[in-house]
């Protein structure tokens, strides 16, 4: 039972990235109204960075980004707890 | 183990440098403030495997100030670039391929990465201290 339901979601997996557009390809079948081709065309001439993942990162999604950071900090200060703990 | 001291004495500035690279050159090249911070912290751990942890307090107190101190640089430079310049007028700056270009993510990837390595190093810091005393209690 667990094997078919493995095959099944390879299966669907497989179904899914073989209707993905090529790689490399542009304009995709994403593209043209999606928000991907709006960062390419106007990412480097709105932010002047060549790095529109870095772009995309730290000044489109900045809040995101920042939560990350504070994910990190969360994760130190609990280590950091969990060491005072032990002593 | 005198080829190990040896060597990691001599790496380490060159990592460092390499980190504050790829930091700097966050928003022209891959990397950015995360994999910097990391860079970064590897240096201090392969210290902190090789020579051990003499000061552990003192070391995780002065990274734990430099943590704060970048999480809050982060957070302030991230809150200024949403509320007053993404919102309605571009945040271009200088020519695109310049190191002195796109400022705002410039200082933006510069905080986080100082951020990232003050935490990794105190995690880094924490657990060569742990192994440390699990070491000594065997032997």
């Amino acid at each position: 039972m667990r094997e078919l339901i493995l095959v099944g979601l390879a299966a669907l997996l497989m179904f899914t990235a073989w209707s993905l557009p090529a790689f490399g390809s542009y304009p995709n079948k994403l593209g043209g109204t999606s928000v991907s081709s709006y960062y390419i065309n106007n990412a480097v001439s709105e932010t002047g960075a060549a790095n529109i993942v870095a772009t995309i990162v730290w000044l489109y999604r900045g809040y995101d980004t920042l939560g990350e950071s504070t994910i990190l900090f969360t994760a130190v200060v609990s280590i950091l707890l969990l060491a005072r703990w032990k002593k | 183990m005198i080829i190990l001291r040896v060597t990691s004495k001599l790496m380490f500035p060159f990592i460092l440098l390499f980190g504050a690279y790829v930091a700097v050159h966050g928003h022209l090249t891959p990397g950015g403030s995360f994999p910097a911070g990391a860079i970064i912290a590897s240096a201090f751990l392969l210290y902190a495997l090789v020579y051990s942890v003499e000061h552990e307090r003192e070391e995780i107190i002065f990274s734990e100030v430099f943590e704060e101190l970048g999480l809050v640089a982060v957070g302030i430079a991230i809150s200024l670039v949403m509320l007053l310049l993404y919102s309605f007028i571009t945040i271009y700056s200088g020519t695109p391929l310049q190191l002195f270009s796109a400022l705002p993510l410039f200082f933006i990837d510069i905080f986080g990465a100082v951020e990232v390595a003050a935490g990794i190093t105190i995690i880094a810091v924490i657990f060569v201290a742990w192994r440390d005393e699990d070491v000594t209690k065997d032997d």
